[in-house]
């Protein structure tokens, strides 16, 4: 019997970098986007970017064969990477996020929906968080955060229409 | 279903704001309810959207970088004996009551030793130069000392027959 401690062939390793290549070239634009206007730093947020993917290395196979959103997933893992970076962030600062990178959506959003919006988007708050800064049940501000992905969908129907 | 899907409850679960209390509540109505499931598609094409948006192109340099590690990290695991990995159904192999043996192959060509040997072989460097320098000494010196000898020889060979 031989029992020789084996090495995985290169195979199924390269199978592995060409998997994350593939979500890389697909979705690390957006990511880097979205941990950029968090960190608001661009060396930091491709660090950030850097230890998403070798993360998504170890769950490459969840991530292709499950039928959930990609991107979602993606995003979930970077606020996980970000989660003591949020705990440092000061006060959501409503327009200096719009003006450091100015958005259509974000742009057409009221005062009160980009507050909801960017607490729980670009500072990783709760619902429960953002309810107590605000001083309005949770029921409100999770209203606030329907309507701002409503004004999301309608932006975005206006230009393709 | 409208007023569970208007509540906002979706929106915190796509963001990954929501409890995970809530999380679960979400996932329990969107396998019994289609149009749960519909609408949660919606918001996450919504995110997609607004994150295309907003997408900065990364460097060209990050994404070899990336793969470097990704390979790091996968050879590591690999390469780790599997009597180390985590085998939870893992069953001894039947021996027939024989001795059994592992080859173990070594690929490597080249050994790590402790810095402080760097002055043992620098000691051992210098005191063989010394050595042979005395033996170079004393083998010039042997030399001519014979030379010497025989050149005595010679000239009371000659004194002897001379008289």
């Amino acid at each position: 019997m031989n029992t020789r401690l084996q090495n995985l062939a290169d195979t199924p390793l390269q199978a592995k970098v060409q998997d994350v290549q593939f979500i890389y070239d697909r979705y690390a634009g957006m990511l880097l986007g979205y941990i950029y206007d968090v960190v608001k730093d661009r060396t930091l947020a491709e660090q950030y970017l850097n230890d998403t993917f070798t993360t998504v290395a170890l769950l490459a196979d969840e991530l292709t064969k499950s039928e959930e959103n990609i991107y979602r997933k993606l995003q979930l893992i970077a606020r996980g990477k970000l989660s003591s970076y949020f705990n440092t962030m000061q006060q959501c600062d409503i327009s200096e996020t719009v003006k450091h990178r100015p958005n259509k959506y974000l742009n057409s959003m009221s005062e009160r929906q980009l507050q909801v919006f960017c607490g729980v988007h670009y500072h990783g708050k709760k619902i429960n968080t953002i309810a107590a800064e605000m001083n309005e049940p949770e029921d409100v501000v999770k209203k606030l955060l329907k309507e701002a992905f409503l004004i999301i969908r309608k932006s975005n129907d206006a230009r393709v229409y | 279903m409208q007023e569970y899907i208007n509540s906002g409850i979706l929106e915190a679960y796509v963001l990954g704001c929501a409890s995970e209390q809530e999380v679960q509540e979400v996932l329990g109505v969107k396998e019994r309810h289609p149009e749960v499931k519909s609408a949660l598609l919606a918001l996450e094409e919504d995110m997609e959207r607004l994150a295309g948006s907003m997408a900065i192109e990364p460097p060209a340099h990050l994404w070899p970088k990336i793969a470097d590690e990704i390979n790091e990290i996968t050879l590591r695991e690999t390469r780790q004996p599997s009597i180390y990995r985590e085998q939870p159904n893992y069953k001894q192999p039947e021996t027939d009551n024989k001795p059994q043996y592992i080859d173990i192959e070594s690929e490597a060509t080249h050994m790590r030793i402790h810095k402080a040997w760097r002055w043992v072989f620098a000691a051992v460097f210098v005191l063989g130069k010394i050595f042979l320098g005395f033996a170079i000494y004393y083998y010039l010196e042997n030399r001519q000392m014979n030379e010497q000898m025989n050149e005595l020889k010679t000239e009371l060979k000659q004194l002897k027959t001379t008289k």
